[in-house]
């Protein structure tokens, strides 16, 4: 990233929660595929019903999810989307529009698909945030 | 069963399909081969869960506060969610065959998804997908 020192960039990396247990190593490998993106408030991130690309680790700053046209969860520092659209290959099933200025950690389906066979930490601990949401979802589902 | 068909039998499950065959003799060697019959609980809502499912043969229903919700059958999985987020398990599920299952315990799975990345990243497309089914009713 230009302007920042690859120490700072690894520093700020591990703030981020997904990040935050990982070994400097990883921290590395991580941030040798992850590429910084500032975005501005209003700035749409995904589209629903587009292909998505690329997968989204928030650094700092808010984002809501909308469907359909509706407002369906907001996402802060230390939350990830983007991974449903490159796991399962098919359209992006939400809009997420930044709601503040961002700081955003961004990896395409090929720098994804490296850093989970890369630091097998990080798939295990995206599928414990997926298993949360799933088992959450099947709850809700028989109400 | 000898060594090489155990092999060749994991291999068929879609889960395994993209694993070498180093991959599949340490899955191989981790995972525990069962055989149940029909009508065995496998596992019990709102119990704890230790244990991750893999079906060779046979068929399971899935159940949620008694009303079945879904069957399972050859090449499905299940048991994961309860040892990924360490939470209950949400569902009972019932042999409705006789079935033949890979299982694997906590200390197992964990392990194998540290030592075999595609299989985390299978899971994860799995999830995806599920997540994705439940999203797109949620709105409707």
């Amino acid at each position: 990233m230009a302007g920042m020192k690859k120490g700072a960039y690894q520093d700020r990396l591990a703030k981020v929660s997904l990040f935050s247990s990982l070994s400097k190593r990883d921290l590395q490998r991580i941030s040798s595929h992850a590429t910084s993106h500032r975005a501005f408030a209003g700035e749409e991130l995904t589209r629903e019903g587009r292909p998505g690309y690329e997968f989204f680790v928030i650094g700092e700053g808010r984002a809501v999810v909308r469907r359909k046209g509706r407002k369906v969860a907001s996402l802060k520092k230390g939350d990830f989307f983007g991974e449903l659209a490159l796991l399962d290959r098919v359209p992006r099933n939400a809009t997420v529009v930044a709601e503040t200025d961002m700081e955003l950690w961004v990896l395409d389906g090929r720098e994804f698909g490296a850093v989970l066979r890369e630091v097998p930490e990080i798939a295990v601990k995206i599928l414990a945030i997926l298993a949360r949401r799933l088992s959450a979802a099947d709850a809700k589902a028989l109400h | 069963m000898s060594k090489g068909d155990y092999l060749n039998h994991l291999a068929e499950v879609p889960l395994f399909a993209a694993c070498g065959k180093n991959d599949l003799k340490l899955i191989a060697r981790r995972a525990e081969n069962v055989q149940v019959k029909e009508g065995k609980e496998l596992v019990a809502e709102g119990k704890p869960g230790h244990e991750f499912f893999v079906i060779a043969e046979g068929v399971a229903t899935v159940k949620r506060k008694g009303k079945k919700v879904a069957s399972l059958k050859r090449g499905d999985y299940f048991g994961e969610l309860a040892l990924l987020d360490r939470a209950p398990r949400n569902a009972t599920i019932v042999a409705a065959t006789d079935m033949e299952l890979f299982i694997l315990g906590q200390r197992e799975f964990s392990g194998l998804l540290d030592e075999v990345p595609g299989l985390a990243h299978k899971l994860l497309t799995g999830m995806a997908r599920r997540l994705r089914d439940h999203d797109s009713r949620s709105v409707h």
